[in-house]
């Protein structure tokens, strides 16, 4: 077989893998996709994010506009999530105790969030610091949020 | 009723960068197709930096200022009698059996990315912790603050965001569902260009093969529409496609301009990421190289336009006293393991069928067969592709933070339509560009 035959070969076998995808792809909207359309937007945000979801729309509803907010998690994830969340008021996010010690006066709220309760360091050391002055909490199976307003 | 102002928004943006292209003939003898595929990048540019202007200038981005520019570009062609604002659509064809199933195959792509685009939320990280993040904040201030950018840590040009920011304010708020219609126009747009080109290359079937090839390709579906869509490597994919193209056509006809447009696309595609530029850089070279082989020596200059706005925008960022960069976040490294890695990381991209399917199979097979026999097309588009693998190779070897098991699919999708122009050239023959 001349490499000209090979490589028409090779776009073939191409074409029908294109071609199952696609199939499949069409399939799926029916065994997967369709439970989204169904959904009002905020669903779809709980159904992406989950616990994350919940708690940040908690603390948007319990901060005043335009308002600076601490948020400490060992969740990563909440550094950018926070900020889109939330914009106008600004988050800044902290994932160490070291770091909460030296920021924790300088925000007019402080928001924490572990998504494993029992055994998140963090998230104890934090909240045992702070818990003078809740401003409102947040719980599920799973995840608890503090938030706490400086005076 | 959401959906369909978004959709309006999308083609206001393609009319304005149309209407561009048609008023400068900036791209004659070619249809209205082609033109509309390009206006798309084009307007998408041309509205980013108008609210970039408005903003450095402190014009207010309220929707009849922001307008009433773009109405009176659309009437002006109307007022000029020595104006020939011609369309020129292409015949009317009659298709084959064949070239009627593969039309049916590529439309159902087209609507399966069209409808998973509207299916949810945003959900992909960079998109909503960079483009879509930055996009809601200019949108809420209705400004760009150059001071917000330590805020956000970072400084990718704005071309993305922008767009998006000009959309939510056709539709009037900031839904990031159907904004995410975007992706999905780049996602056309690319295919639609890409088909255009391949059909003048190697005729109707065999462009609708390879372009049914391209859009079904896993990666770029995903982005176009499924969980990965909002993020601005497919938008980066379709610019670098746009300026090989150009290229191609100033190669064949080097005037001024051909070379206006190629120009202004490397402009935009500076702005798109910060791979633009490498890019943009990469087809200078190229641009000298033809410029001064055919001793068009003021083409030359035609490269200080595309540098402007990286400097202005470097200068805008430094002006709010911005303290990350890229290097600051990327430290270089030299590390043996990192070169190693950095080179498995390509072997297994190379054949990952999930994302590829047989694509970069297929590249290295028409490569290695028509190594010695390559066209001068193929030529050029192995140099694009090669030099931009050699930078984000270089990035993962000697930066750290970077490594290919977290980026080297997105990184592909900047190159794999030229991939696809460079199989299609080594396996059929030409029909001879006009």
């Amino acid at each position: 077989m001349n490499k000209k035959k090979i490589i028409v070969t090779v776009i073939a076998v191409w074409f029908l893998i294109a071609l199952g995808r696609t199939i499949y792809n069409y399939t799926k909207v029916f065994s997967q996709d369709l439970q989204w359309a169904g959904l009002s937007q905020k669903e779809q945000k709980a159904k992406t994010f989950g616990d994350l979801d919940s708690f940040l729309r908690f603390v948007d509803t319990n901060t005043a506009s335009a308002s600076s907010i601490l948020v400490v998690s060992s969740n990563g994830t909440l550094h950018y999530l926070s900020k889109y969340y939330l914009y106008p008021k600004h988050s800044f996010f902290i994932d160490n105790f070291k770091d909460f010690a030296k920021e924790k006066d300088h925000y007019l709220y402080i928001a924490l969030f572990t998504d494993h309760k029992q055994n998140d360091v963090l998230f104890l050391k934090a909240a045992e610091k702070l818990a003078a002055s809740p401003a409102g909490e947040f719980s599920t199976k799973q995840s608890v949020g503090l938030l706490y307003k400086n005076d | 009723m959401i959906e369909l102002v978004t959709i309006f928004s999308i083609l206001l943006i393609t009319l304005i960068g149309f209407t561009a292209i048609q008023i400068f003939h900036l791209f004659e003898k070619h249809g209205v197709p082609e033109a509309l595929l390009l206006g798309f990048g084009l307007g998408c540019g041309l509205v980013s930096g108008q609210l970039f202007l408005y903003s450095v200038f402190h014009v207010s981005w309220s929707i009849p200022a922001l307008l009433l520019p773009w109405i009176a570009f659309f009437i002006y062609p109307l007022f000029r009698r020595s104006e020939k604002f011609t369309l020129k659509f292409s015949h009317k064809q009659k298709y084959t059996t064949i070239q009627k199933i593969l039309i049916v195959l590529v439309f159902s792509l087209l609507i399966y990315v069209f409808f998973e685009a509207q299916l949810r939320t945003v959900s992909a990280w960079d998109a909503w912790s960079i483009w879509l993040l930055k996009a809601k904040v200019f949108y809420v201030d209705g400004f760009i603050n150059p001071r917000i950018f330590n805020y956000l840590e970072s400084d990718y040009p704005l071309v993305i965001s922008l767009s998006l920011t000009f959309m939510a304010k056709m539709i009037g708020s900031f839904n990031d569902r159907v904004l995410l219609l975007l992706s999905f126009a780049y996602y056309a747009a690319e295919s639609g260009l890409l088909f255009i080109a391949l059909k003048k290359r190697i005729g109707l079937t065999k462009a609708l093969v390879a372009t049914f090839l391209f859009m079904s390709l896993q990666n770029i579906v995903r982005h176009g529409g499924r969980f990965e869509a909002g993020q601005a490597d497919l938008p980066l994919g379709y610019f670098m496609l746009c300026d090989v193209l150009l290229i191609f056509e100033y190669i064949r006809k080097p005037n001024v301009k051909i070379l206006a447009l190629l120009t202004a696309f490397l402009a935009i595609t500076t702005q798109v990421k910060h791979e633009g530029i490498v890019f943009a850089f990469i087809v200078e070279i190229a641009i000298f190289y033809f410029a001064l082989k055919k001793k068009k020596y003021k083409h030359l200059l035609s490269g200080l336009f595309v540098v402007c706005p990286v400097i202005g925008w470097q200068i805008f960022v430094g002006s709010g006293s911005f303290h990350y960069s890229y290097f600051s976040g990327h430290h270089t490294i030299l590390s043996i393991h990192k070169a190693w890695n950095s080179i498995i990381g390509f072997m297994k991209e190379f054949l990952n069928i999930k994302n590829w399917n047989l694509l970069w199979v297929a590249f290295f097979g028409v490569l290695l067969a028509s190594l010695r026999c390559l066209k001068p097309e193929q030529k050029l588009l192995l140099y694009f592709i090669f030099s931009q693998f050699f930078v984000y190779f270089l990035l993962y070897c000697f930066t750290t933070g970077n490594d290919p098991q977290s980026s080297i699919d997105r990184l592909f999708i900047h190159v794999c339509a030229l991939a696809i122009l460079f199989i299609t050239q080594g396996i059929f023959q030409e029909k001879g560009v006009k």
